[in-house]
């Protein structure tokens, strides 16, 4: 087993089998966070790979500042980020379907895996349904909360990362944090029992 | 701090990302609030929940088919790949937009400022010719004489008489040698027997020659042209090449008994890389003119006797009227005699010369002190065009000024229409 640096300074001549060592350290997180934004494999089997591709590409940018998992996170998370916007201007147009909160709106995007209400209420493993429900938030709340709830960065780094100010990333995690909330609450009230699914009855730790 | 505030940062309270002061506030309250409290430990769950989600592992062909796509990339970046820059692989097609409509913009704009078009950049029209000036240094030498159809009453003296022709002896052998030598024209005229007609040839030629020094040359082919009678009709000068090439053009009309002589002399001036030499023979033409003005003398000589016997007005005045038509006739004939004339005893001769870059018969000494003088020149050419090209720009957008805040007036209302739109 090689370490980091090594592995990074042969990739850096087009070592590929120097390049896969890195990738088998940290594909799953990486595919993990194209996942969660994404909501749907296909497009994160294109996007992780495509991230790992342009890392390998640009890797003589690398300069072991940071792990090259935090580097390889912000290359996936930045192409997920494009994409998501990209499609985003799209559905701007094609579907409407969105409901406005005080200060920012929050869209439906139905796209085409992505299950109804009735659907996710089928469904039987809770972290499909909480993707699910971060597949209907749009993609400017769904990049926050991914941000800091999957990958844990700081509300700084999320700043810096989506371009915004701090207030507004502070803002965006908060509503997305309470829609998941909302949703899930309001899904237990229709469930008959909700503790047996989520663990998310108000009352269960007091 | 209320309830609705403290709601919106028990989000970031959660992650322990406010002031010192504020957690302290929403601490406080949420001690004496049971709904916050509530709404804080649902919002803890999910969160919770969300961090406990697990990693998704990897399709079983992620690994497979990132290794096609690396080794793939690897040729490409080996052959291709390292040229192109990265940002430029970023480049998405609405990325460009801003760029497409700049030049597209450019496109527009660039014709109205390069043009010097009247009414529009008035400004720039004086700067721009001051800019023409140094670039080519064209001067066009037009003498009287030149006006090509014009009849020249200004011919050399001894030619000046109307029905003067050129001494028989002279040109006649010289013409038909020369008629003879490049085997053109007038071969069916020569079975009229010769020596009773003089024969009429028009000869002009074009030569290119290639000198080392186009000064001296000019100066040279002028002294000879006024040692042989001639004159010169047109000069000009082409601008002065990058690397010290000059081209310019001369027209001359030499008597045309000299005309063989002055071609063959052009050999001595420079290196002769074309010659072309045109005759045209007006004998047939000349004698027409001449019978015709003949017959035109006897109706004159005619017309004038009959005058002179005194008849009834309305005669008189008929032939007067006669005589005025006849006489007009007469000029006329005259007039294309005389061109002919002209013609057939001032052969033109048109010189294009070219000064070589450099002097192919000594070495040139000059050569550093040139290149310095030239790279200031361009130099000082080149930062001028940048403050003309910047003061051009200036004025474009001062003139274009209305229109853009137009423009941004009605971009305003169609985006605050789409902003509207977009919240409904």
């Amino acid at each position: 087993m090689y370490n980091e640096a090594e592995l990074v300074a042969r990739s850096r001549e087009g070592d590929i089998e120097a390049f896969e060592e890195l990738v088998c350290c940290c594909e799953r997180k990486i595919y993990t966070v194209t996942y969660r934004l994404m909501g749907n494999h296909e497009d994160a089997n294109d996007l992780a790979q495509e991230a790992f591709l342009r890392a390998f590409t640009a890797i003589k940018n690398f300069r072991g500042e940071a792990s090259f998992l935090t580097w390889m996170c912000r290359i996936a998370t930045n192409i997920c980020r494009d994409e998501l916007r990209k499609r985003h201007r799209i559905s701007m147009e094609s579907l409407d379907e969105r409901i406005t909160l005080e200060d920012g709106e929050v869209s439906k995007q139905f796209a085409s895996p992505d299950p109804g209400p009735a659907e996710v209420y089928e469904k039987k493993e809770l972290q499909e349904k909480v993707q699910a429900l971060i597949n209907t938030l749009s993609p400017e709340f769904r990049l926050a909360l991914v941000l800091r709830d999957i990958q844990g960065f700081s509300y700084e780094e999320i700043a810096k990362e989506l371009e915004c100010s701090l207030g507004t990333v502070k803002s965006r995690i908060n509503r997305a944090r309470n829609f998941l909330k909302d949703r899930l609450s309001a899904e237990r009230e229709q469930n008959s029992s909700p503790q047996r699914l989520y663990g998310l009855e108000r009352g269960e730790r007091e | 701090m209320n309830c609705r505030q403290v709601e919106e940062n028990l989000s970031a309270y959660l992650d322990k990302a406010l002031p010192d002061e504020e957690m302290d506030l929403i601490k406080n309250h949420l001690e004496s609030c049971p709904a916050c409290r509530e709404e804080y430990s649902a919002l803890e769950k999910t969160v919770l929940m969300l961090s406990e989600l697990e990693d998704i592992a990897p399709p079983a062909l992620f690994r497979s088919e990132l290794r096609q796509k690396l080794k793939e990339k690897n040729k490409k970046r080996f052959s291709l790949q390292g040229f192109v820059p990265g940002w430029l692989k970023n480049v998405r097609g609405y990325h460009l937009m801003p760029i497409a409509a700049a030049l597209i913009i450019m496109l527009v704009i660039l014709p109205f400022v390069g043009n010097n078009k009247p009414g529009l950049l008035k400004n720039s029209v004086s700067d721009s010719d001051m800019a023409m000036e140094d670039s080519s240094d064209t001067y066009y030498m037009k003498t009287k004489e030149s006006m090509k159809d014009q009849v020249t009453s200004s011919a050399p003296e001894g030619k000046g008489g109307e029905m003067n022709f050129m001494a028989p002896t002279g040109p006649a052998p010289r013409a038909s040698s020369t008629n003879e030598s490049l085997g053109t024209a007038s071969v069916g005229l020569t079975a009229q027997p010769p020596g009773e007609i003089e024969r009429k040839i028009i000869k002009n030629a074009d030569v290119t020659v290639q000198v080392d020094d186009y000064d001296i040359t000019v100066e040279a082919i002028k002294n000879k042209v006024f040692a042989m009678n001639g004159y010169v009709s047109n000069e000009s000068l082409s601008g002065k090449g990058t690397e010290g090439t000059i081209t310019g053009y001369l027209q001359i009309r030499i008597p045309a008994v000299h005309f063989d002589e002055f071609l063959s002399g052009m050999d001595e001036l420079g290196k002769v890389k074309g010659r072309n030499i045109y005759t045209q023979d007006v004998t047939e033409e000349y004698v027409d003119v001449e019978s015709r003005l003949k017959a035109m003398r006897t109706k004159e000589e005619r017309l004038l006797a009959i005058l002179s016997k005194s008849g009834s007005l309305s005669d008189i005045l008929a032939v007067e009227n006669e005589l005025a038509n006849t006489r007009a006739q007469l000029e006329s004939l005259q007039g294309r005699l005389r061109y002919l004339n002209n013609r057939t005893d001032f052969s033109a001769v048109s010189i294009n010369i070219q000064q070589a870059a450099a002097s192919t018969q000594q070495i040139s000494t000059g050569g550093l002190n040139e290149v310095l003088t030239k790279t200031k020149e361009a130099f000082i050419k080149a930062v001028n065009n940048i403050l003309l090209g910047t003061g051009k720009l200036v004025v474009f957008f001062g003139a274009a000024l209305p229109y853009l805040i137009l423009l941004a007036a009605g971009g305003a209302i169609a985006w605050g229409y789409w902003l509207k739109k977009k919240k409904q």
